[in-house]
């Protein structure tokens, strides 16, 4: 393979106009989801702590084996919405490691409205599901949540994508044999009840968790009775009374080492094989990506110079590089993973269109690069025009 | 040279002193008998001696201390003579005359000198009107309405001791003569448990002495010898932990003198069997501190440097032979040094370790003596004593390097020791240098605290690449994700 | 969730994770790779780190792992976090005296029932040459006296429970 010859000019004006532009609509990015993450206000911080609960970020970290990636979904989810008062709208998804397994991590975030659900929650957390469906990938439920946030429950139940999927994302995923765990760190109540419930396993944590459908001012208004929420569905009786519960921790962070010694049991499936070679850096620095994407978003650029900066020694196996040249197709490592490539760089027409189409089938029955991984890996690049 | 009158000894005593009386039995072809309690059965001088008789009782110690059984013990293996050892019975007057009284030989001095010098104050008295040094001081039992007083009169600092006590028990250093009222009562209290004799007496104590000891010999036909000083400064509470001969605090001219003294107050007491006199030397100056009618723990260093067995000796000595040699026959050769591994941690105030003895090497090309073994349990039952090193080389630099090796080569597991303070110590400058004193430990607590974080990693990586569920954690992690590490979008 | 060892009563955080070169051991300041041990014997291995190799001495027994390296000795004990957790930040855990060392009781001079104070003598314990008091962690009603005088126990053990006062 080529290594591809780089003709940007680091040193020229326009790179470095371009380059300050980037780095700041990156560093916004940054705020904008440090903001989303941890700016929450005191009273909310301090609630936690007398709650004796720890905030969702160290819940998660905690959760995850250390020293290994976790690349979190919808970072911005309801970014502006709600007056912006929703941050993440109250969730945090990604993917993560416990004990070596890849999981989908679905985690209510307390400190934001006492991590009650909102509709954009709802479409959060399906997506997530959808992902673990589609990844089989079994799922950390982090359950903190104080209900849906009733003002808006119109937008909660009536449609197909709306809360009852989460419901049934989670039923399909026991049919399918992908386990689920949740710990129940707050109250869990009306449809949240269910998450518990329809995971394979459930840990409930003494004192602050609880699992009902109806709490204590619903019943008290059905029968009279008065009853407190841990004898209604604390760890104890769910533990040792109705058996809704498997496990009963002492305290969140003995949770956590249940919920991650019940994920070292589960089935770890073996990869598939496939085509990876020890992985090597670019050849030019990646960082240079800022100076090479223009500030004026309708400027062309060689997709190229792009390539160069992502592949593995910056080496590039193009496909019929004479034909339709607005089109670049080809071969690469990422990390060392064999990629197909398909790039658009300029009028994108039949011509086009033919020869992405045949890049795309010759792909397929490529005996060394396995189908599946040359396409899973498949990498495109959208100029903006 | 006669046959022995007698073919079988019985050890009173247990730990290293029991298996080592074991090894000099087995040389002057003796038959050994050890009586010893259940918690000892897995020990080296059970083991090792011929035959091994169980005694019991209330408390471990107690079985080592009952008289009767111990008799009983010798009777039952026909031993014709008993080796007390160190502590337990080996001071005690009426146990000595109990076993001369059965017609088995005692190992050891006539009754009346173990009496004479296991009565601190009595021993001090004669010591004194000998004409020999001693430190000032204000005895009890002369006017007890007024002790408290006359301690007082005599000023700080001063050391209350019991007047039946030994090994440091029971000793309170007063500094502050408003806690002289406290010290005395606890010293009475303990020296009442210990000694069953709550007398007590009070003595300049010197701040910062050394202590220097002297090695005699003695036959029943009054000959004595000195077997050169040894140097015991190294001690925590009172406690020996580093000896060594000779010691390097002495001009020939000071220890000739020293060992002389050694020699005319055992000689004024008729002393018969091994022996040593304990002095304090401040400057040029020395006094007389007491006088151990039995063999010591340090014993193997003057065995090293003179080549003489003092086991054997004792032996010769209570069978009423000759000494073999005279004064001018013994030779110091080169330098020896003892180290005490204790089950402690010097790390945490000297606080008694227990355990199990789960591993265990001793170094080669030194003599060791064990009174431990592998698989043994150590209880606090006892003495915390595991097992002394003694190294012996041409010079004190090599036995001090040779010592420092040695410890760092042992290898006990299952038992916190102190073997990690015995190496700084013996590569200590102080040490090296041969600077220190009774206060060297206490003056230096960098010493037992340590360094607590020195090559943790190492032992760190170990232990987690020893552990399953560390090691399965890390495989359980797919390489692509290990190799991105914490990475976070 | 990182693995924890104590030693000498302090705990040590780490993780390791396995690369291409063996494994690499993440402490809480540094990272040392590549990390490597090889069994010789039951009790006996080399350590290979950071290059070095060390010839290392070991017992496994239970969660302690006794190892002597570079002429040195320490016992580490593995914390399982499913015990360790569990135990914490338990409200109901009663209050206990413990014995700081391996010894006998010598005399107790509280009874069942007394009301005490934090710092109140609750027995003397004789270990080796040393008479020790120990004394109530905190004010509370003594329940139970685990042991009786001339009793022998071993290290951290249980010798008085406390109740809290009206509790």
């Amino acid at each position: 393979m080529q290594r591809i010859g780089s003709a940007a000019d680091v040193d020229s004006q326009e790179f470095r106009r371009n380059d300050l532009h980037n780095r700041q609509l990156a560093a916004e990015l940054k705020e904008r989801q440090r903001l989303a993450r941890f700016d929450r206000p005191e009273k909310d911080i301090e609630r936690l702590r007398r709650q004796n609960k720890l905030f969702v970020r160290n819940r998660i970290a905690a959760l995850l084996d250390p020293e290994t990636p976790f690349l979190e979904l919808s970072t911005l989810a309801a970014n502006k919405a709600y007056n912006g008062e929703v941050p993440g709208a109250a969730q945090v998804v990604g993917i993560g490691i416990v004990a070596g397994r890849e999981v989908i991590v679905h985690a209510d975030d307390s400190s934001v409205k006492s991590g009650a659900w909102y509709p954009l929650s709802v479409k959060k957390i399906v997506r997530a599901l959808d992902i673990a469906i589609e990844n089989r990938l079994p799922v950390v439920h982090l359950c903190d949540c104080a209900g849906g946030f009733l003002p808006l429950q119109a937008e909660f139940f009536a449609d197909r994508y709306h809360a009852g999927r989460i419901l049934r994302n989670q039923s399909i995923l026991s049919r399918m044999g992908v386990p689920q765990v949740a710990i129940v760190m707050g109250q869990c109540t009306a449809a949240g009840a269910y998450v518990p419930a329809l995971s394979e396993y459930n840990i409930v944590v003494e004192g602050t968790g609880a699992i009902f459908l109806g709490g204590p001012p619903v019943v008290k208004a059905a029968t009279g009775e008065q009853v407190s929420a841990q004898e209604l569905g604390g760890a104890l009786m769910h533990t040792s009374v109705s058996g809704t519960s498997d496990y009963f921790a002492t305290s969140e962070l003995h949770a956590i080492a249940i919920a991650r010694n019940v994920v070292a049991r589960f089935h770890q499936p073996a990869k598939t094989c496939i085509d990876r070679v020890a992985p090597e850096p670019p050849a030019y620095d990646a960082s240079e990506l800022y100076g090479i994407i223009p500030e004026d978003a309708r400027a062309q650029f060689d997709m190229r110079e792009i390539i160069a900066r992502l592949v593995d020694g910056s080496r590039f196996d193009e496909y019929q590089p004479r034909y339709a040249t607005s089109l670049v197709c080809g071969f690469a490592r990422l990390y060392g993973y064999q990629v197909g490539i398909v790039a658009n760089n300029g009028v994108f027409v039949r011509r086009q269109c033919a020869k992405g189409c045949s890049f795309h089938s010759n792909m397929r029955q490529k005996p060394n690069a396995p189908a599946l991984p040359a396409e899973r890996h498949r990498l495109y690049g959208w100029p903006r025009i | 040279m006669s046959q022995l009158p007698f073919d079988t000894v019985l050890i009173a005593n247990r730990g290293e002193i029991a298996a080592r009386i074991v090894k000099t039995l087995r040389k002057l072809g003796l038959r050994s008998a050890v009586a010893y309690h259940e918690i000892d059965a897995r020990t080296p001088a059970v083991s090792m001696a011929d035959l091994a008789i169980q005694i019991s009782g209330n408390t471990p110690i107690a079985s080592y201390l009952d008289t009767r059984q111990i008799i009983a013990a010798a009777d039952q293996a026909r031993a014709g003579a008993l080796h007390p050892g160190y502590g337990l019975l080996s001071e005690n007057a009426e146990f000595a005359r109990a076993v001369t009284d059965t017609g088995i030989a005692f190992i050891g001095p006539l009754p009346d000198t173990i009496e004479l010098m296991g009565d601190k104050i009595r021993a001090r008295n004669f010591v004194q009107s000998n004409g020999f040094p001693v430190a000032p001081c204000v005895i009890e039992e002369d006017d007890p309405a007024t002790f408290a007083s006359r301690a007082q009169a005599m000023g700080a600092p001063l050391l209350v001791k019991p007047s039946a006590g030994g090994g440091g028990k029971g000793m309170r250093i007063v500094r502050d003569l408003n806690t002289l009222e406290a010290a005395i009562e606890q010293a009475r209290s303990e020296a009442g448990r210990y000694f069953g004799d709550a007398r007590l007496y009070a003595e300049r104590h010197l701040e910062y002495p050394r202590h220097i000891e002297v090695q005699v010999l003695g036959d029943c036909l009054g000959n004595v010898v000195h077997l050169y000083e040894r140097e015991c400064s190294v001690q925590r509470r009172f406690q020996k932990i580093i000896e060594e001969t000779p010691s390097p605090a002495l001009s020939q001219e000071l220890r000739a003198r020293i060992c002389d003294t050694a020699v005319r107050i055992a000689r004024a007491a008729n002393y018969r069997n091994a022996g040593t006199v304990e002095f304090l030397l401040s400057g040029d100056d020395f006094y007389f501190l007491e006088m151990n009618t039995r063999l010591q723990v340090e014993h193997p260093v003057t065995e090293m440097i003179t080549g003489v067995d003092l086991v054997a000796e004792q032996i010769y000595a209570a069978a009423g032979r000759e000494l073999a040699f005279s004064q001018s026959d013994i030779v110091s050769n080169g330098h020896a040094i003892e180290l005490r591994l204790y089950a402690e941690a010097p790390e945490r105030g000297y606080a008694p370790t227990t355990g199990k003895v789960l591993l265990l090497e001793y170094p080669n090309d030194v003599r060791i003596d064990s009174g431990i073994m592998q698989g043994q349990h150590i209880t606090p039952a006892f003495d915390p004593m595991l097992a002394k090193i003694i190294v012996h080389s041409s010079s004190r630099m090599e036995s001090a390097l040779k010592a420092h090796r040695a410890v760092r080569e042992l290898v006990l597991l299952g038992c916190e020791t102190n073997a990690n303070l015995l190496a700084r110590i013996v590569s200590d400058e102080a040490f090296l240098g041969g600077h220190f004193h009774v206060g060297y430990l206490e003056q230096n607590p960098h010493l037992a605290a340590g360094n607590f974080s020195a090559g943790m990693s190492a032992f760190l990586a170990s232990a987690a690449l020893l552990t399953r569920p560390v090691r399965d954690s890390a495989d359980a992690v797919p390489e692509l994700h290990s190799a991105l590490g914490n990475w976070r979008n | 969730m990182y693995h924890s060892f104590e030693v000498d009563g302090v705990d040590h955080t780490l993780w390791l994770s396995a690369s291409r070169h063996g494994y690499r051991l993440h402490l809480r300041d540094e990272v040392i790779a590549p990390v490597a041990f090889t069994e010789r014997s039951d009790s006996s291995g080399i350590l290979t780190i950071a290059g070095q190799s060390e010839p290392v001495r070991f017992v496994i027994d239970g969660e302690l792992i006794h190892l002597h390296i570079r002429g040195r000795t320490r016992t580490l004990r593995y914390i399982d976090p499913l015990g360790a957790y569990a135990a914490g930040n338990d409200g109901t855990c009663p209050l206990v005296a413990r014995a700081p060392m391996p010894g006998r009781v010598v005399a107790i001079t509280v009874s069942p029932g007394d009301s005490v104070s934090a710092g109140t003598a609750l027995m003397m314990i004789e270990s080796m040459k040393l008479e020790t008091i120990i004394r109530s962690p905190q004010d509370g009603i003594v329940e139970r006296i685990h042991v009786k005088e001339n009793e022998s126990f071993e290290h951290d053990a249980v010798l008085v429970t406390l109740s809290k006062e009206g509790f």
